[in-house]
């Protein structure tokens, strides 16, 4: 009796630290946002260099998409500044090459293929980017901040009023 | 005046580590006591009932001594329970400053919860005087004051979540919005069933351990009142592995990391440990391992207190780097307006200059040709007369010529800024009147 209860006792408390270690080896796998093969920092661009994000999303208030920029923009500062760092002399392999950056995505909708979503009606709605994307001035790497569940999404618009059913986002 | 300005400032980095740190050691004092209150009017209230008001010699007793042991008096009530409230509510106000999150209004419906729920508590505890007389009128005081705690750390799990999620922050305007979540339920359940099961050891502690354990206990009363501590103790231990893996995986995403979910193993391990302390007291039916099982009753708070910090810390992460970054732009203003007050420090310095364009400038600008910026021969001339709007330009870029990037913010103290701009222009000047000499 004693044993028994024991080794149910322990076994109950191993079964849920399992658990745990497996919540724990999952979530490792889906969180890492792949290291990208720059290592760009919103924080040097936006808050010293003093950019606004719409200088590289160019077209996050014209367009669905906010857009990624091309090598062509980084390189109208980058052929002649911090030239001497190495981070800048790989970019200028890539532009020699001709190859576009493999940037890795950081935000996607996980079910993109059944679910419109518009960076251009929100932004002209005056919903800020730090809503969705956080504070991204203060970033040296960018880091998601939001899941994008539906949830999430619907308990904005029903906040605000914005439309709610479900064919506003499932086309 | 200086001193006041700088007085209510976003916190800087060294402060606001500061202030968590204090934050968690509030924590750990106060959690603890408020489950003991829990514990201790939930197990009071439920011999009371049994015993019904015919002054059972068991359970009338009980009633009344287990709510003595646990909650203490009114004065541990205050600075416990309502005073660390206090404290949290302005910690959490720097914390959280200017973020979209309603946090010192909910701290503060929190608070007021709570100081009414203990009151209620001691007046229950005081009634027991009068209980013969109304009986339901003293039962009352004690379920109202148990139902307005249980309200209060409802709303507590509420908050505490919400912070562990920023995405929301700006959703839950009014207190029932906090409510509405699996994780406020995986916390709220968690807490009262930790509490119930760490009253038990404590009335293990207080009864049979603490100073020797109390004397003149008949022997059924304390046998009785042993192995009831030590059932429920051992039974709501049980459920804690539970409750805490749904906590866990109800976290958002944002506020884990490979700490977090350490210290969940380590805090198991730790009720494991108690669990089976607890198993071998019921079976040998003594009190003897009693202050060990509250020992690392403690232990497991402290360790839930800071796996919640490191939560908190993971979550909030972008929203602290903004608050430093804040606090360092008020400082370099202020550092700004101070040098310009002392007229002295933004003497005009050529040799100055000159390095600052060196340094600086020359990464983009040449005098003759267009490099990342226009070359100064092109946009000098406009400025020769209006040399105090090219110091406003090159303390605030701003955008002017659309097929070239803008300028950058440089940082640039006063001096230098005044300097480099009376280096160009002079060097400017020169070169004109040299080539118009030739
Ligand atoms: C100098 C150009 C530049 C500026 C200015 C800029 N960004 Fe970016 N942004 C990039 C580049 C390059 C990437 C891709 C690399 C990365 O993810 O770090 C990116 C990525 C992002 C992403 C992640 C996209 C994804 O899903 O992978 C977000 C969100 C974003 N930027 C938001 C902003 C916001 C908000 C601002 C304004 C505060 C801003 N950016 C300003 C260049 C810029
Ligand atoms: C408006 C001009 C401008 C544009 C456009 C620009 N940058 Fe920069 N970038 C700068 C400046 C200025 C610095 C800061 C150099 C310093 O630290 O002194 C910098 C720094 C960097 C650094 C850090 C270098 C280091 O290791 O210190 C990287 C990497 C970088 N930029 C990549 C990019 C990429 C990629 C793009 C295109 C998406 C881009 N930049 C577009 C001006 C620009
Ligand atoms: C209403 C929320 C919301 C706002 C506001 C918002 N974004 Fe996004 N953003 C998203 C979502 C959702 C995605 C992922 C879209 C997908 O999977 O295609 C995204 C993706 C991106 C991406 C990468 C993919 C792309 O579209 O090119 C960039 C860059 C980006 N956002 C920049 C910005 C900038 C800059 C702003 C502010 C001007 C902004 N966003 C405002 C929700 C938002
Ligand atoms: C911060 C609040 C907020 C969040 C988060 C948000 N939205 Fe919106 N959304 C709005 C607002 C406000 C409007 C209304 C814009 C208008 O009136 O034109 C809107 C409009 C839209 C529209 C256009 C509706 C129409 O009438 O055509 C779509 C599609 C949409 N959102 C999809 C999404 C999706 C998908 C997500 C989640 C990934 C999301 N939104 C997250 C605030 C939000
Ligand atoms: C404001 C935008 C929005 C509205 C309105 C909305 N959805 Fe969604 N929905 C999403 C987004 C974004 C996702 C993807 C999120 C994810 O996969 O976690 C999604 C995912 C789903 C999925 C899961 C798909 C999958 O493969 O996992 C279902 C089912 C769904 N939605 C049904 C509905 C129904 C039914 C309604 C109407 C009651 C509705 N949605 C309204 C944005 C919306």
């Amino acid at each position: 009796m004693r044993i028994i209860g024991k080794v149910i006792i322990a076994s109950l408390f191993l079964l849920f630290v399992g658990l745990v270690v497996l919540k724990g080896y999952s979530w490792q796998q889906n969180r890492k946002t792949p290291p990208q093969p720059i290592q760009f920092s919103h924080e040097i661009h936006v808050k010293k260099v003093g950019l606004s994000c719409q200088f590289c999303h160019t077209t996050v208030e014209k367009s669905t998409f906010a857009g990624i920029p091309s090598l062509q923009k980084c390189m109208t500062c980058h052929e002649k500044v911090a030239t001497d760092r190495p981070e800048i002399q790989k970019l200028t392999r890539f532009w020699k090459d001709g190859t576009p950056i493999p940037w890795n995505r950081v935000y996607r909708i996980p079910v993109r293929n059944h679910v419109y979503f518009s960076h251009k009606r929100h932004v002209k709605a005056g919903v800020e980017c730090a809503t969705c994307h956080g504070n991204v001035e203060v970033m040296p790497v960018m880091k998601r901040q939001r899941e994008l569940q539906m949830g999430w999404c619907v308990s904005c618009h029903r906040a605000n009023n914005a439309p709610d059913d479900c064919l506003t986002c499932h086309k | 005046m200086d001193f006041f300005q700088e007085l209510f400032l976003p916190p800087s980095a060294d402060h606001l580590h500061l202030i968590k740190f204090l934050l968690m050691v509030i924590y750990f004092i106060h959690l603890p006591f408020i489950a003991l209150v829990i514990g201790g009017t939930f197990y009071s209230l439920w011999f009371n009932v049994r015993d019904g008001g015919r002054n059972h010699p068991i359970y009338g007793r009980l009633a009344y001594q287990v709510l003595e042991a646990l909650v203490f008096n009114k004065w541990a009530g205050l600075v416990l329970g309502v005073l660390p409230l206090l404290v949290i509510i302005l910690i959490s106000g720097q914390i959280f400053y200017d973020a979209p999150i309603a946090i010192v209004p909910f701290l503060s419906y929190l608070t007021i919860f709570t100081a009414v729920g203990l009151s209620l508590v001691y007046a229950y505890q005081a009634s027991f005087r009068w209980r013969e007389n109304n009986y339901y009128l003293h039962l009352l005081f004690g379920v109202a004051g148990l139902g307005m705690l249980l309200l209060a750390y409802l709303l507590f799990s509420g908050v505490t979540s919400l912070q562990l999620d920023p995405g929301r922050w700006f959703l839950i305007r009014k207190p029932t919005q906090l409510l509405f979540s699996w994780n406020v339920m995986a916390r709220f359940v968690q807490f009262t069933t930790a509490a119930l099961a760490f009253s038990g050891a404590a009335v293990l502690f207080f009864f049979f351990h603490w100073q020797g354990g109390r004397r003149g206990l008949e022997e059924n009363y304390a046998t009785y009142l042993r192995n009831f501590a030590m059932g429920t103790a051992l039974f709501f231990t049980l459920l804690q592995p539970f409750f805490l893996f749904w906590n866990l995986i109800t976290l958002p995403s944002i506020s884990l990391s490979e700490a977090v979910f350490l210290l969940a193993i380590l805090v198991i391990m730790v009720l494991a440990w108690v669990g089976l302390k607890l198993w071998r007291m019921v079976q040998e039916k003594t009190a003897r391992r009693g202050v060990s099982v509250f020992v690392l009753y403690l232990l497991a708070f402290v360790l839930m207190v800071v796996t919640d910090h490191f939560a908190l810390e993971n979550a909030i992460e972008n929203h602290s780097a903004l608050l430093i970054s804040r606090a360092e732009e008020v400082q370099s203003r202020l550092e700004a307006e101070r040098e310009a007050r002392r007229t002295s420090a933004i003497k005009v310095d050529l040799e100055l200059g000159k390095k600052v364009y060196l340094n600086q400038c020359i990464t983009c600008h040449r005098f003759d040709q267009q490099v990342v910026g226009p070359a100064y021969n092109q946009v000098l001339p406009k400025y020769l007369d209006r040399q105090e709007e090219l110091v406003d330009f090159v303390r605030k870029p701003r955008k002017i010529d659309p097929a070239l990037p803008p300028m950058p913010q440089l940082g640039l103290k006063e001096s230098e800024i005044r300097s480099v701009v009376a280096y160009l222009l002079k060097t400017f000047r020169e070169q004109q009147n040299n080539s118009t000499a030739k």
